[in-house]
C-alpha cells in the first residue's frame, strides 16, 4: 500500500520531469506556488497529462483550473479525490 | 524583393479555398527524389516553438533530395485570414491539400509525404484521407483526437490568472489562439484512429520523448494494412520549449529523412528547372499589401513589408523579435498589428534578426548570443531598406526583449523617430550582472503593485491561506527592489555611477532629440517594477516630458496573450501614431477606458 510520502514523491517526480521549474523541485514546500517558480500554462498541461499517465486517472473538466495544479498540496488533494472515487 | 537563387529556399504564396497561404519552398539539392514533403505545423504557441525545427527539417530533407514545402494554414502565421473566421478546421485541412497541389506544380513530384507535429499530425491524417494517394505520413506526438487537443487547450486557458471575460459564449482563448465555438465543435470531431481506410501506404509515428506512449494509432494503422514504424526518438521536449531556449535534435531530423528515403523507390531523377514559386506583384492580403524583403549586406535578413492598399506610407513601424519568436510575434500579434496599421495608413516591417526565424544564422552563432551583440546593426539595416523605399519616419516597436533592442537601437540610430516599448524586463544587458536585480528578473512574478493592491482584497488572503502564493519568492523580489534602491541612493551620495546606469539618461537623451516614447505596460506584470525602478512610479521621473508617455493596461499578461488585450494594444499604438502625425509636439491626452499617465 502506498504511503503519503510515496504519493508525494510521485507527484514531485512528475513535476521534476514536466513542470520546467526554475528551481529543484526537492527544495519546494508542498504549498509553494508552482506558477511563481516558473511553471507556464504550456508546462501545466504536460503536468496534467503526466499525472494522468502516472496515476491512471482523468481530471474531469471542473478540475481543469489553476487552483488544482498550482502546488504539490493542491495536486495531492485533487488526486486523492479522484483515486478515492 | 527576393534575391534568392533557384536552388535556395524561397517564400511563396498559394491559393487555398479560404484565401492565400504563405509558405516556403525548399528545393531538393543534388539529385531529386520523386517524393515531395509537405510540413504541417501544430497550432498556436506550439507552432512558434517548433518553427525552427520545421525550418531545419526542411533543410535536412532538401539536402537528402526531397522537395519540401513548409507553410502556414489559412488564418495563421503570415497567411491571410484570422482565427475568428468561419470554418477554421476545414480551412486548415484544405490548406494542406492546396499545399500538396502547389508542391506538385512547383517541383513536378509524383509522390507526396506529409509530416506533422501534434495537431499538425492530426490535420495531416485528415488531409491524407481526403486526398488519397499520399505515400507516407510522419506523425510526431500526434493528437490522436481533436477532443484531447481541446481538453489540453481548456486546461491551458484555465491556468491563466487573467480572466476570460472578453471571450464570447462558447469560445476558448488559449495559448495565444482564439478557438470559436464552431472551431471547437469541428475539432472534437477529428479522430485519427477512426479512419476507415488507410490514409497512406507508410506511417512513421514518433512518440514524445517526455511521455513515451504508443497510443492506438500504430495498431490501428497496421490493422488497415499500412506499413507502420513506431519510434521513440529524442527531440520533442527540447523542441517544445520557449523559442529562445529551443534546441534541436539533429539526429532525429536525419532519422526522419532516412526513414522517408527508405519508403520510396531508389531511382532518382536529374535536377530540372522548377515552376515559378515567386511572390505576386501588388499582393493584397486582408485589404492591405504585403511583400517579402531580403536585406542587409548579404541579404541574410528576412522580413515582410505591410503597406496601405493604395499608396506607400512615409511612416514605418519596425516590429522587433520577442525572444526567439519569429517575425509573426507572440500569438501572431505582429501580423494582426501590421495589417491593422496598414489599413490606417502606416507601413510596417516585421522581420527576423540574425539567427532568428527565417533569417540566416551565421556559423558558430547562437540565438541568445546574436540577440545581445548583433541585433542593433540589423535594425539599422532595416531602416536603410525602408528609407530606400521612401519611408521618412521610423518607429521601433518591441515587447519584452524586443523593447530592449528598440531602446538600444534608438540610441544608436538618429533616424529613429519614436519607440513603442511594451513590458521590458530589461533595457540594458550585462553579460555578468553586477547586482541581483537582473538575475531576479529571470523569474516571473506579479508586479509589486499587484500584490499591494491585492492586499486590499480578501481574495489574496484566501490564496495565502491555501498556500497558493510564493511568499518567499515575492519577499525576495521586494528585497531585491529595496536593495537596488538603497544602492542607487548611496551611489548618488558618494557621487559614483548610479546603479540605474543609462536607462533614465537614455530616455532623456532620446526625448531631447525629439524621439518620443510610448510605453505600454501590463499593470500586473513584474516588468512594471523594473521600469518604475528606473523611471519612477508611473514614469514620474519623466513627468512633464512631452515626448514620454506610459499607458497601463489592466487584465493583460506579459505578452498580451489574449485576443482582447491584443486588440487593445493595437488600438493604443494606432491612436499614438495618429496623434504623432497630427500634433507631434503637444502633450498627450489620456486615453478613455485605460489608465494613462504622464
Amino acid at each position: 500500500m502506498k504511503t503519503l510520502e510515496d504519493f508525494q514523491d510521485q507527484v514531485r517526480a512528475v513535476l521534476r520531469d514536466h513542470a520546467r521549474l526554475k528551481q529543484d523541485v526537492s527544495g519546494l514546500c508542498a504549498d509553494d506556488d508552482l506558477y511563481q517558480f516558473g511553471m507556464t500554462s504550456h508546462a501545466s498541461v504536460n503536468v496534467m497529462l503526466a499525472l494522468e499517465g502516472t496515476f491512471g486517472v482523468e481530471f474531469p473538466d471542473h478540475m481543469l483550473k489553476r487552483s488544482v495544479f498550482c502546488s504539490i498540496a493542491s495536486i495531492q488533494r485533487a488526486l486523492s479525490e479522484l483515486t478515492a472515487a | 524583393m527576393s534575391t534568392r537563387g533557384a536552388t535556395e529556399p524561397a517564400p511563396f504564396l498559394f491559393d487555398a479555398p479560404a484565401g492565400k497561404c504563405f509558405g516556403w519552398f525548399h528545393p531538393a539539392q543534388g539529385d531529386r527524389r520523386p517524393t515531395g514533403v509537405v510540413l504541417c505545423r501544430p497550432m498556436g504557441y506550439e507552432a512558434l516553438c517548433s518553427h525552427r525545427t520545421y525550418t531545419l527539417l526542411a533543410e535536412a530533407l532538401a539536402q537528402t533530395g526531397f522537395d519540401v514545402v513548409r507553410f502556414d494554414y489559412h488564418g495563421t502565421g503570415d497567411s491571410s485570414g484570422a482565427d475568428t473566421d468561419a470554418g477554421r478546421v476545414a480551412a486548415w485541412i484544405a490548406s494542406i491539400e492546396a499545399a500538396v497541389a502547389e508542391l506538385k506544380r512547383i517541383a513536378g513530384v509524383s509522390r507526396v509525404a506529409l509530416f506533422g507535429v501534434r495537431l499538425g499530425a492530426t490535420l495531416a491524417v485528415q488531409a491524407a484521407t481526403v486526398l488519397g494517394g499520399v505515400d507516407s505520413l510522419v506523425l510526431w506526438a500526434p493528437c490522436v483526437t481533436g477532443r484531447a487537443f481541446v481538453r489540453e487547450m481548456r486546461a491551458a486557458s484555465a491556468s491563466r490568472t487573467m480572466g476570460s471575460s472578453h471571450v464570447g459564449q462558447g469560445e476558448l482563448d488559449a495559448m495565444g489562439h482564439l478557438y470559436t465555438a464552431q472551431t471547437l465543435v469541428d475539432l472534437q470531431a477529428l479522430d485519427c484512429a477512426a479512419v476507415q481506410r488507410p490514409p497512406a501506404r507508410h506511417a512513421l509515428i514518433i512518440a514524445r520523448d517526455d511521455m513515451v506512449q504508443e497510443g492506438p494509432l500504430p495498431a490501428r494503422y497496421r490493422e488497415l494494412g499500412m506499413n507502420v514504424t513506431f519510434a521513440e526518438w529524442p527531440g520533442y521536449r527540447a523542441m517544445m520549449t520557449e523559442p529562445l531556449d529551443a534546441q534541436l535534435e539533429t539526429k532525429t531530423l536525419d532519422a526522419i529523412a532516412n526513414w522517408l528515403a527508405s519508403t520510396e523507390p531508389r531511382a532518382r531523377t536529374a535536377h530540372h528547372a522548377f515552376a515559378d514559386a515567386a511572390w505576386p506583384q501588388n499582393y493584397v492580403v486582408d485589404g492591405v499589401r504585403e511583400s517579402t524583403l531580403d536585406f542587409d549586406a548579404d541579404h541574410s535578413l528576412f522580413g515582410i513589408v505591410c503597406e496601405p492598399p493604395e499608396r506607400r506610407a512615409d511612416t514605418a513601424i519596425l516590429m522587433l523579435n520577442v525572444g526567439g519568436n519569429h517575425h509573426i510575434g507572440p500569438h501572431r500579434m505582429y501580423v494582426k498589428a501590421a495589417r491593422a496599421l496598414a489599413a490606417a495608413g502606416y507601413s510596417s516591417l516585421r522581420f527576423d534578426l540574425e539567427g532568428i526565424g527565417d533569417s540566416r544564422m551565421l556559423p558558430g552563432s547562437s540565438v541568445e548570443g546574436s540577440y545581445f551583440r548583433h541585433s542593433m546593426p540589423g535594425v539599422s539595416a532595416a531602416i536603410d531598406t525602408l528609407a530606400h523605399r521612401g519611408c521618412k519616419r521610423f518607429y521601433l516597436l518591441g515587447i519584452c526583449s524586443g523593447a530592449y533592442v528598440a531602446f538600444q537601437s534608438a540610441q544608436l540610430d538618429p533616424r529613429v523617430t519614436g519607440q513603442i516599448l511594451m513590458n521590458p524586463r530589461f533595457l540594458e544587458w550585462e553579460a555578468t550582472p553586477r547586482d541581483s536585480w537582473q538575475a531576479s528578473m529571470r523569474r516571473h512574478y506579479k508586479s509589486i503593485g499587484y500584490y499591494r493592491r491585492a492586499l486590499l482584497r480578501s481574495h489574496l488572503y484566501q490564496r495565502l491561506l491555501r498556500g497558493e502564493v510564493d511568499v518567499k519568492g515575492v519577499a525576495h523580489r521586494v528585497a531585491t527592489l529595496l536593495i537596488a534602491r538603497v544602492s542607487r541612493a548611496l551611489s548618488a551620495l558618494l557621487r559614483r555611477d548610479g546603479r540605474d546606469g543609462g536607462v533614465l539618461p537614455g530616455f532623456r537623451r532620446l526625448s531631447a532629440r525629439g524621439c518620443g516614447t510610448l510605453m505600454i505596460m501590463s499593470a500586473q506584470d513584474d516588468a512594471l517594477d523594473y521600469v518604475e525602478f528606473h523611471l519612477g512610479d508611473r514614469g514620474t521621473r519623466l513627468h512633464g516630458d512631452p515626448n514620454f508617455r506610459m499607458v497601463l493596461m489592466e487584465h493583460s499578461d506579459h505578452t498580451f496573450s489574449t485576443h482582447a488585450s491584443q486588440r487593445m494594444v493595437i488600438d493604443i499604438v494606432r491612436d499614438h501614431l495618429d496623434h504623432q502625425q497630427q500634433q507631434p509636439a503637444a502633450k498627450w491626452s489620456g486615453l478613455p477606458g485605460r489608465v494613462a499617465i504622464t
